[in-house]
């Protein structure tokens, strides 16, 4: 069961084409980074979602309904930040998160709730214009916690917060799920941040989806193996003649990238069975950001590859 | 339905609080008053003519009609949507379970009110100043023979077209400046538009026709043009505001 389905969502502005056939499905209970560079389409994929902007083709269902049905009905139901917090300065903390609970005829105690899960409940009577960053990007999580949605949308939480803020906010991301049991959706270009709190990923390059799994399977299919050994140019000519990616660092080391876990007891038995004594022999997963890095450069390949070959 | 825009009509009040809106609405009616006043006491009381107090009430009335209401009505409009503009509001009320209609109508609502809040002020600034006047030794024949709630009224129907066409500007345009400019170049305008017989192609002229000309028909002709203008302007604003995206 998915909360947000995008089947083939195409957005033009004009020409330009900002989302193009883009598809993705968020499964209830996920925390689900949707994750790409600046200008990749990720605020415009949000503003889609939450029905800000209308979908050129395609279609986009939430909590399985589809959006022009569901929407605005559903926004009951949902809580959201976009890009940076749209915050009433001259009101109080409580002033401001009264208007989110007046609109969605939510009990008024729940005001304090939402102030103790983001930790802000003693600057309920603060007003808003003396609060710092990371305090402002928490009371907008906790207006968006107003009425327990089932589903969060969070389009950069974490864009302009200083370093500590940034950790506080992250951390308060990560026990969010266990706090409130609502499907998190958050959209960054900081991929460390979100490698730390998301289960499921959607990579977004150029307005195409370009990738979706879970965490634990995108992180995990592939990686570097670091072998220290003393006929290195043996061995380096070896692997090459087997097809393997290999490299040396700086430590008279041997780098063998793009392999999967299966590969590296390949490798051993290669080197094995060619007499090369190897001393220390190292997997290492590739971490979220070199995942990215590698599918928007393949996929940089790939188009240049076809407008090399219409030209 | 009725009781949600009531909600939201007091979820509008509550971003107001602490903006400038409550204390231009208290100001502008008060300054006007209090140029009346000091106009009356700096002529030594010399205003009394053979009508008394009405002379007064007049004047003051005038002052208001012709030249502060249209200013206020630019400003408060401005004010209204300028909050939005400000703190990126617009985003902040399209992700929550209200229509961009409603909001566009809850606005042009909260700027009437506050219209008619500085009128009524206004009408009781007058009224203080004239019992003032009479406890610091001014005297005249007491005969108000102006209407109250019926002039107020006139007033009210007649300028819904510059409350909208305020509203819609100020809506769609981000910066506060270029609707308060056009709100002064179309007081001045209407000042000399309103004694000509081309008044009714101005619509910052029809409050004033509906109130201060003595000429009753005309007084209906400003009004029956201030609604149906108004409010067509208000109802197709909606409608196709209702059909745009939210970029900012």
């Amino acid at each position: 069961m998915s909360i947000i389905e995008f089947s083939k969502v195409t957005k033009t502005f004009g020409q330009h084409k900002v989302l193009n056939e883009a598809s993705f499905t968020v499964p209830y209970g996920s925390v689900f980074g949707f994750l790409g560079n600046n200008g990749a389409g990720k605020s415009t994929t949000v503003r889609l979602m939450l029905g800000l902007l209308k979908p050129s083709d395609g279609e986009i269902r939430l909590f399985s309904h589809p959006s022009t049905i569901a929407l605005p009905k559903c926004l009951n139901n949902i809580g959201c930040i976009i890009d940076a917090p749209a915050l009433y300065q001259h009101l109080t903390a409580n002033e401001y998160l009264s208007l989110t609970q007046r609109m969605k005829n939510i009990p008024k105690n729940d005001i304090d709730r939402v102030l103790n899960i983001v930790e802000m409940l003693p600057h309920k009577n603060g007003v808003i214009s003396e609060f710092s960053l990371g305090m402002k990007q928490r009371l907008a999580i906790a207006n968006a916690l107003l009425g327990a949605p089932d589903l969060l949308v969070l389009d950069e939480p974490t864009n302009g917060l200083d370093p500590q803020g940034m950790v506080d906010i992250r951390e308060l991301l990560r026990s969010l799920p266990k706090k409130t049991g609502s499907t998190i959706f958050v959209s960054s270009h900081l991929l460390s941040e979100v490698e730390r709190i998301v289960s499921h990923v959607a990579i977004i390059n150029r307005g195409e989806v370009v990738l979706q799994d879970t965490l634990k399977n995108l992180v995990s299919a592939e990686g570097k193996l670091t072998v220290s050994c003393e006929q290195l140019s043996n061995a380096k000519t070896l692997l090459s003649a087997a097809d393997f990616q290999c490299s040396t660092n700086l430590s008279g080391e041997l780098i063998i990238g793009g392999i999967s876990k299966t590969q590296c007891s390949q490798i051993h038995h290669l080197l094995s069975k060619h007499r090369i004594d190897f001393w220390q022999s190292t997997f290492d997963q590739l971490s979220l950001e070199e995942t990215f890095m590698k599918i928007c450069n393949k996929q940089e390949n790939v188009k240049s590859f076809d407008r090399k070959r219409v030209a | 339905m009725i009781s949600q825009f009531i909600n939201l009509i007091a979820i509008e009040f509550t971003k107001l609080k602490r903006s400038q809106a409550l204390l231009m609405t208290l100001l502008c009616p008060l300054s006007v008053v209090g140029l009346q006043f000091l106009m009356v006491v700096e002529g030594g009381g010399k205003f009394v003519s053979d009508k008394g107090w009405d002379t007064y009430w007049y004047g003051a009335m005038s002052l208001w009609y012709m030249l502060m209401f249209p200013l206020y009505v630019a400003l408060i409009t401005s004010l209204v949507n300028g909050i939005e503009h400000k703190q990126d509001g617009w985003r902040f009320m399209a992700t929550l379970p209200i229509k961009q209609w409603q909001v566009f109508v809850v606005k042009g609502l909260v700027s009437w009110l506050f219209v008619f809040i500085a009128s009524v002020l206004m009408y009781l600034f007058t009224s203080a100043s004239i019992v003032l006047m009479m406890l610091i030794g001014y005297d005249a024949e007491v005969s108000f023979t102006s209407p109250f709630l019926l002039h107020l009224t006139k007033a009210m129907v007649a300028a819904l077209p510059i409350i909208t066409l305020g509203h819609v500007i100020s809506w769609r345009i981000k910066n506060i400046i270029l609707p308060l400019a056009l709100g002064v170049i179309m007081t001045i305008i209407a000042s000399t538009v309103a004694r000509s017989k081309y008044w009714v192609y101005d619509p910052w002229t029809y409050h004033i026709a509906a109130t201060l000309n003595p000429r009753e028909e005309l007084n209906f002709q400003a009004i029956a043009l201030g609604a149906v203008l108004g409010l067509s302007i208000f109802v197709l604003s909606a409608w196709l505001l209702n059909k745009r995206e939210v970029f900012s």
